[in-house]
């Protein structure tokens, strides 16, 4: 079921209607379960039974590692290899024996290859990552095993966040689920503030950039001025499908009194590619940083180690994305300009990293160019246009006055989503500013916003980028 | 009474949200008939073109217009999806209208026996469609699955801004396109062909972009698209008598607007392939219209369109185009004894 479609409008009404009757929260807990697994299954009730597997393994586990310590890491590891298992069976499989298959084939050993017809289930790489991350701090003694398997079943389904994140830590949502939930005159209005937002950012700017770039990047070779205005228009369409999405999902949550983790906070404002990675996709930064980077080793092996544990963990954020070579070398390139920026940092000083005001300008500016870069080594899956564009963009300058016509076209979503973001900024501030959202500004603003939905919304009913992932 | 500032502001908002929209209805609401809510308008006595992208790629339109220049030439295109709205268009926009063209040029394919005829998952997309049409609800009753609560026709019916809203895409489209030949303008560079294709011309940016990187081989973003997925509904093929087709030109009939129906050819007859559903499709359409003596060209069995004047699909090519344009002016002209 998609956030922008009428049947989740419907779907939503009716879930908040009854989640509020309900009061108990056990009640509510069944009913928002019932209500989670209803909406993974509306297009494809087969894969309920996978998220069942993985939610159930990870309640096993959780339990063994609690009752049974002698057997935890044992457990830990076979929780993980089943969780894991299904996203590799699903997602990764095909990929894996084509490329074993290519590079033995590039050495002159012929195999015949096996590869599954497998639907991708929608948000595998969500709720598996979020069962692992719950099994680990269950081992971790961070958390404690859950044993309500209702509360332990919605933490890993929960319909708002499920299908694309943010990708939530049981010392958080699960201990949400626990506890009498009340909501304020504010809780609604910021709920229903994030959810004009997130149709604002997804059906306004994510879905009317959407044609414009995918006619732009159907061609194995372009000129530059048409590659940068596909990739400006790419850089604000995956942004504003992406955090709409969280947007929504924040805000549905917020409706029945949860809060969900932040997932972006104006990611193209950032000064460095550490500060990206702060504000960009958060909860799968700090989920990496958590249970890869640190069980590398994190930061206490020794400078080549943290360089070697960064590079990996950003190979396999990549990796995450997609089962696609593109996605292992976007984050290979993400994971040299972290190290770029190491460096950088380790011949300056920290203090290169604290730039405030108009100093900030040239390294927000520097930033933004190397990510949209880099949206090209994520949007484009073959390695032969990855090159050609690349070319192109110090040889090939024809079609200039076509490019900036193109950029044109994309022009007003573009500003919009800046516009948005100003407004976020300025709603979510603590000084000097008076927050938005019980300004009178905000009256305006959110009828502005509605109005933007209903006149400029697209009618493509376009699905979520991150979906596929 | 409000409890807090918080529920006030959003009831501000909606309030405001619901004046905007008033406003909005109240000045498209007075006086406003489908016949204005054409994209595009017929004028008297000119060549009224109404079609999808099989005439977006058959028919280059300033070629027409340079063969048939006694007459103004104008083409309303809607996507295939909304093909039958060629039916609604007939019965409520154009026999209604004070300005008559001399001729209405309209077609379809026979694969709409298959996809099947004229159904589309559409129904009340456009303010075209929102008129009661007993036949219309009839023939598309068993194809479009019709919600219990239809938000989307609701708004259709109720909202101002919603209603508008292609209207609205259309004109920031439009603004965008001078702003930024504007800017072009400025900063010296010679617009004047872009200018106009695309202002004066019916091309888009998208189109300009696919010349560009295809060197011109390819010309119009249709060539490389057909049938957008989940656009048309696929069911069991239904006979040529059951569908829009016989419904839309006896529409025009009765309201005395001189027609010419284009049965397109497919790529699959082009490569000398023959299906006999479609055959038959086509067989039954030409009985029909020789029988009720509607004007009719009859490409499908036309030998010179071969499979190397097509792009993507059934779409044509320059080609193609080139070709088709030609008969087509030829026929119309004879029509219009021009």
């Amino acid at each position: 079921m998609l956030f922008n479609s009428f049947v989740f409008l419907g779907f939503l009404t009716v879930v908040l209607a009854v989640y509020w009757l309900l009061r108990d929260p056990r009640y509510q807990n069944v009913f928002l379960l019932a209500a989670s697994l209803f909406f993974y299954g509306y297009g494809g009730p087969v894969f309920v039974l996978l998220l069942l597997l993985c939610a159930a393994t990870a309640y096993a586990v959780g339990l063994i590692i609690a009752d049974r310590p002698q057997y935890g890491t044992v457990a830990l590891v076979v929780g993980s290899i089943v969780s894991l298992g299904i996203l590799f069976v699903y997602k990764y499989f095909n990929f894996f024996i084509e490329t074993v298959a290519a590079r033995l084939g590039f050495i002159g050993i012929d195999v015949s290859t096996v590869t599954l017809r497998l639907a991708l289930p929608i948000g595998i790489s969500f709720f598996t990552f979020q069962a692992v991350g719950y099994m680990a701090d269950v081992h971790r003694g961070k958390v404690r095993a859950e044993r309500n398997p209702i509360n332990l079943l919605l933490f890993i389904s929960f319909f708002p966040q499920l299908v694309a994140g943010p990708i939530e830590r049981a010392d958080h949502l699960l201990q949400e689920f626990k506890r009498k939930r009340s909501i304020s005159d504010a809780d609604v209005g910021y709920g229903v503030y994030l959810i004009i937002q997130g149709y604002v950012k997804k059906i306004v700017i994510a879905d009317n950039l959407k044609p414009i770039v995918d006619t732009l990047f159907s061609f194995e070779d372009l000129s530059a001025p048409l590659i940068i205005a596909g990739l400006l228009g790419f850089t604000f369409q995956i942004y504003g499908d992406f955090s709409g999405y969280t947007d929504i999902a924040r805000g549905v949550a917020k409706l029945m009194g949860f809060d969900l983790l932040l997932n972006f906070r104006r990611p193209y404002w950032s000064s460095s590619p550490t500060e990206f990675w702060r504000r960009w996709h958060m909860t799968l930064s700090n989920w990496f940083r958590d249970y890869v980077y640190i069980a590398l080793g994190g930061n206490r092996r020794g400078p080549t180690r943290v360089q070697v544990n960064i590079f990996l963990t950003m190979v396999l954020s990549g990796l995450w994305h997609g089962a696609s070579a593109n996605f292992v070398v976007w984050g290979a390139y993400h994971g040299v300009l972290l190290l770029g920026h190491r460096a950088w940092l380790t011949w300056r000083g920290k203090e290169a990293s604290q730039l405030h005001g108009w100093a900030r300008v040239p390294a927000v500016a520097l930033t933004f160019g190397l990510t949209v870069y880099g949206w090209m080594l994520f949007r484009i899956t073959e390695w032969s246009t990855i090159t050609s564009y690349t070319t192109s963009l110090f040889t090939n300058w024809s079609f200039a006055a076509l490019g900036v016509l193109a950029l044109f076209s994309m022009l007003p979503y573009i500003v919009l989503s800046v516009f948005v973001d100003v407004a976020e900024a300025w709603s979510l501030s603590e000084q000097p500013h008076p927050k938005m959202r019980e300004s009178w500004v905000l009256a305006p603003y959110l009828a502005a916003l509605v109005l933007f939905v209903v006149a400029l919304g697209s009618d493509s009913g376009g699905e979520f980028i991150y979906f596929k992932f | 009474m409000l409890r807090s500032k918080t529920i006030i502001i959003l009831v501000s908002a909606l309030v405001l949200v619901v004046a905007a929209d008033l406003i909005m209805s109240g000045g498209a609401a007075a006086d406003v008939t489908l016949t204005d809510r054409l994209a595009v308008a017929p004028v008297e006595d000119g060549v009224y073109i109404l079609g999808n992208s099989m005439f977006k790629t058959g028919v280059d339109l300033q070629a027409m217009q340079s063969q048939i220049p006694e007459r103004d030439v104008r083409f309303n295109y809607y996507d295939g999806h909304y093909t039958s709205l060629w039916y609604l268009i007939a019965k409520g926009a154009l026999a209604p209208s004070s300005e008559r063209p001399s001729l209405v040029v309209w077609g379809f394919r026979p694969a709409y026996a298959l996809i099947p005829p004229f159904r589309q998952n559409r129904p009340n997309s456009t303010e075209l469609f929102v008129f009661p049409d007993l036949a219309y609800e009839r023939l598309t009753s068993d194809t479009v699955a019709k919600p219990l609560f239809d938000l989307q026709l609701l708004l259709d019916n109720w909202s101002g801004v919603y209603s508008q809203r292609e209207n609205v895409h259309d004109a920031v489209l439009r603004m965008t396109e001078r702003a930024g030949l504007e800017t072009l303008d400025a900063i010296g560079q010679d617009t004047s062909p872009l200018r106009d294709r695309l202002i004066d011309g019916d091309r888009t940016i998208a189109d300009e972009v696919v010349a560009a990187a295809t060197g011109g081989e390819v010309e119009l973003t249709e060539e490389q698209v057909v049938d957008g997925v989940g656009d048309f509904i696929t069911g069991p093929a239904t006979p040529f008598s059951e569908g829009f087709i016989p419904l839309t030109a006896n529409a025009f009939q009765e309201a005395g607007i001189n027609q010419l129906v284009v049965i397109w050819r497919p790529i699959i007859a082009a490569s000398g392939e023959t299906n006999p559903i479609e055959d038959e499709f086509v067989s039954d359409a030409i009985e029909y219209f020789e029988s009720r003596g509607i004007p009719y060209v009859d490409l499908y069995h036309n030998d010179q369109i071969v499979p190397s004047m097509y792009g993507k699909g059934d779409h044509y090519n320059a080609d193609g185009r080139a070709l088709i344009t030609n008969l087509l002016s030829e026929r119309i002209r004879d029509m219009l004894s021009v």
